[in-house]
């Protein structure tokens, strides 16, 4: 019995630990303080002209919600274009963030008219 | 598509409050001539004559048209029978267009000004000296403030509007401002809030219509105001609160004569008796609403009966609860009208929130007969890349902190503080819409720093922002003022450079996907030749780039690479490209369907009505909680009442003052076609309504000219004495008292709006608040 709750709470802690760590580099890798009016340029630049639909999916700022966005920018490693990504500024990742966590699906971004 | 066909003599039967007026008031040969396209024949010469599909822009709609075309002449204007939109609609206004390119009044060639600024002296320059002029001057002010966005930008919708951006965009400034905020920022926020989303209301096919203040039969909207008239289902009911006895009203099957800025008391009614006798949709807010027990609860805790709305709002208490049980028997195939212009009343957008709650509760959304997210089709887009620039200050309106409390209301009886609106800067602003108020004030302190240049396209705010002579001193601190135009509106009066765009009829105007709940995309193209040295959006903003390119220091704070990829991607590939390229590539997803636009001027993918995606399992709504939000979680976070609470009227501050109302008439499109031979011809002046009790008290007789004041301005206009309007209030249309003498059917006409109303606003949204300016009136 005692090496039955010893177990459980060994499991607890590392699952404590993995979800800390998780949410430590969620928060900590990308936050929506960069330069979003550079990010737009950059996004534009670097991930639009293949995400217009031409050869990849095509993709918005609106596409996915900022939690979405968040956990695109910490697993980018799994993505097809990661190699893309590795050669770019960490700044500019951040101004990409920036602008896309800000017009994200969910974000409190008002709609027009026209 | 074919249960909507309708030939033209029965639309004439359905659109004829517009229509009929316009043919009984005048001696309009074109607007009968199209009354009765049999006849027509007679009078046709044997030329050439081809028709052309196109669309309308003498307002927001986009109808379809099909215009007749003789010897290179446009002959008349037809609707569209396959515009699954306009529903083969086209009113007053559609057919009179055909009069707009040979208009006297229209500006023929670019103008410099050489007098002083509201003289009226110009000469007449080439279009290469037109864009040389503006390129420098964007130089000189850049130099001068080493802040782009010291250049403001105004605009408004339209086709052409998406090039006035490219000129914004080459430039860098961040100071632009739109049409929203003087007309359905509220609404928009208002939904948004509950639903993330601004929706359409599926008139053809609803059981029970509440209509708020939204005159459709003469504030015309496509398709609903052919809907409610023409389609509504067998047994439709429609309820009609205005202070007015308006068209809409006339057309009720119940119209109450709501007091004004006490709707909410109604819509808030409405919702405790339905609460309180348990008859909303259980099931679709288990599954569907976030927030519904706190607001139980606040409805309940705040008392919002109908016996205490009755004392607010002059509707009786039985009868709310009577509308309350219908909406709710009726559901979901229940509406509370969305409408479109909302700018009405500080404290805006909790009332619309209520009016999105309600329809909540009742399970009223996304299915046939209720109100229904705006579809859409998708268009292939163009990726152009504008520089990034570094001389670049935030907008003034986001960043002016306190600026609110310059231009809110300062004797309301709910001050702000404790009401949870915002006091600094407004809650939440459109980054392209800014807010037209809080901008103004914002230039006119030069808070937070100054703005000295002002491109205007389209737009024309010395007549349709609130407080004219504030306008006009904003406009005295430029240094310079270029504005685009059609006519010498009042705003082109006051400019340094005028340069004459070419009228809807005479352009290739790109597609726009109009979304809805019967969703289509339009483009236009020329019906007629050019008639003068007049250019296009897509033309002029090409123009004015390229002699920016030549000026160097226009182009020190960007990447190098950032340049070459604006060349390459918006000057090669896009402006020294035919536009119809452009607008074949925005429907590269659809084969045949850019013939099918030249053809048939309108493109749908289907001609049935879009419901459901949002019933789907697991649809995230556009929410903070992926929900539809009774509790307002964003509200929440910014410090708002995160529940919409009810805020007691502004009251007149003496005896004798009436509440201002605003309307629109189904002839005119707010300041921009009065000057139409045709149109002018219904309504030569517009003329204040008020009650006929309230007339006799001060000596008023139909016809005498009246002075009316506000703490804003003043002027002078005919009386219409009338029982169709509250003694509380009066109301007169906008678009008179024109200030430019080349407006010249209608300068010095009637009564201008802008001139009398105050500068109030709802602070969530930035929205002016049109019904918050008290007046006084007497005999001239």
């Amino acid at each position: 019995m005692a090496r039955k709750k010893r177990f459980w709470s060994v499991v607890c802690i590392v699952f404590f630990v993995a979800c800390s760590f998780g949410a430590a580099l969620a928060g900590s890798e990308f936050s929506n303080d960069g330069n979003g009016r550079k990010g737009k340029y950059l996004y534009r630049k670097n991930c639009r002209t293949c995400h217009d639909g031409s050869s990849a999916a095509e993709i918005s700022p609106n596409t996915k919600t900022q939690a979405q966005w968040q956990r695109t920018f910490n697993t980018y490693e799994r993505l097809e274009c990661a190699e893309e990504w590795q050669k770019m500024d960490q700044g500019d990742l951040t101004d990409i963030f920036t602008y896309l966590y800000d017009h994200a699906y969910d974000s409190p971004q008002p709609a027009t008219c026209g | 598509m074919s249960a909507m066909k309708m030939n033209r003599r029965r639309f004439l039967g359905v659109s004829g409050g517009a229509l009929a007026a316009a043919t009984l008031g005048s001696g309009l040969g074109q607007l009968r001539a199209a009354e009765d396209s049999e006849d027509l024949s007679k009078f046709e010469s044997q030329g050439n004559k081809v028709s052309i599909a196109s669309n309308c822009a003498m307002c927001v709609n986009k109808c379809g048209i099909i215009a007749e075309v003789i010897d290179g002449r446009l002959h008349k204007i037809n609707p569209n029978p396959e515009h699954v939109k306009s529903r083969g609609m086209l009113c007053a206004k559609g057919n009179a267009g055909a009069a707009l390119p040979y208009s006297p009044d229209r500006l023929k060639r670019p103008l410099l000004r050489t007098g002083k600024r509201g003289e009226g002296k110009w000469k007449e320059i080439s279009w290469e000296e037109a864009y040389r002029h503006a390129a420098e001057k964007l130089a000189e002010l850049k130099k001068k403030y080493t802040n782009r966005s010291s250049v403001a930008f105004a605009s408004t919708e339209g086709l052409q509007e998406e090039f006035f951006y490219y000129l914004v965009s080459g430039f860098g400034s961040l100071n632009t401002v739109r049409h929203p905020t003087l007309c359905l920022s509220t609404n928009i926020q208002g939904w948004s809030s509950v639903y993330g989303v601004y929706p359409d209301a599926d008139l053809r096919h609803a059981e029970f219509v509440v209509m708020i203040g939204s005159d459709r039969a003469q504030s015309l909207i496509t398709p609903d105001s052919v809907d409610f008239q023409r389609y509504k289902p067998k047994g439709q009911i429609l309820v009609y609160l205005d202070p007015r006895f308006t068209e809409t009203a006339a057309k009720a099957d119940k119209w109450f004569a709501v007091k004004p800025r006490t709707d909410m008391a109604f819509t808030l009614a409405m919702t405790h008796v339905i609460l309180q006798e348990e008859l909303y949709d259980k099931a679709f807010v288990a599954e569907n609403v976030h927030g519904f027990e706190q607001f139980r609860e606040h409805i309940f805790s705040n008392e919002y009966t109908p016996e205490w709305a009755e004392t607010k709002c002059d509707i009786p208490a039985e009868e709310i609860r009577w509308t309350a049980r219908q909406f709710a028997r009726h559901a979901p195939r229940s509406v509370i009208y969305p409408g479109r212009r909302s700018s009405f009343y500080a404290h805006e957008v909790y009332f619309r929130q209520t009016c999105a709650m309600l329809t909540a509760i009742c399970g009223c959304w996304d299915v046939k007969g209720a109100v229904v997210p705006k579809s859409s089709v998708s268009l292939s887009s163009h990726t152009p890349l504008f520089p990034f620039f570094y001389d670049v200050e935030e907008r003034v309106d986001k960043e002016a902190v306190g600026i609110v409390k310059k231009v809110v209301p300062s004797v309301v009886d709910c001050p702000l503080v404790g009401t949870g609106l915002p006091e600094d800067s407004c809650a939440f602003l459109s980054e392209r819409d800014g807010s037209w108020i809080t901008f103004r004030e914002a230039v006119l302190h030069d808070e937070p720093y100054p703005v000295r240049g002002f491109f205007v396209f389209k737009q024309n705010p010395v007549q349709s922002v609130p407080n004219t002579s504030k306008t006009l001193k904003m406009m005295e601190k430029m240094d310079f003022i270029c504005v685009i135009e059609q006519q010498m509106s009042d705003t082109a009066w006051y400019a340094d450079l005028v340069l004459p765009h070419s009228t809807y009829l005479e352009s290739w105007d790109p597609c726009h996907a109009l979304s809805g709940i019967w969703p289509v995309v339009v483009a236009r193209q020329p019906v007629i030749q050019p008639l003068f040295k007049t250019k296009t959006m897509f033309e002029i903003s090409r123009g004015i780039l390229k002699e920016m390119l030549t000026i160097p220091e226009l182009w020190e704070d960007t990447d190098p690479e950032g340049l070459e990829d604006f060349k390459k991607t918006v000057m090669e590939e896009i402006l020294d490209q035919p536009i119809q390229a452009y607008m074949e590539h925005q429907l590269s997803k659809y084969p045949g369907a850019y013939e099918q636009i030249l053809e048939k001027g309108v493109f749908a993918l289907s001609d049935q009505p879009q419901y459901g995606t949002t019933r789907k399992k697991g649809f995230r709504f556009k929410t903070k909680t992926g929900k539809i939000e009774l509790f307002n979680e964003r509200f929440q976070a910014k410090g708002l009442d995160p529940m919409p609470s009810y805020c007691e009227a502004l009251r007149p501050r003496k005896e004798g003052e009436y509440r201002f109302l605003v309307g629109r008439t189904a002839w005119h499109t707010h300041s921009s076609t009065q000057n139409i031979p045709h149109l002018w011809e219904i309504m030569k002046e517009n003329a204040i309504w008020i009650n006929t009790e309230e007339a006799r008290k001060l000596g008023i007789r139909n016809g005498d000219s009246c002075r009316v004041s506000s703490k804003a301005g003043q002027q002078t206009l005919k009386a219409y004495v009338t029982e169709k309007i509250r003694r509380d209030a009066v109301y007169y249309v906008n678009g008179w008292g024109r200030l430019s003498p080349g407006m010249s059917l209608v300068y010095k006409k009637g009564a201008s709006e802008a001139e009398i109303l105050e500068d109030t606003m709802d602070s969530i949204s930035g929205s002016a608040a049109m019904h918050e300016t008290y007046v006084t009136l007497e005999k001239a």
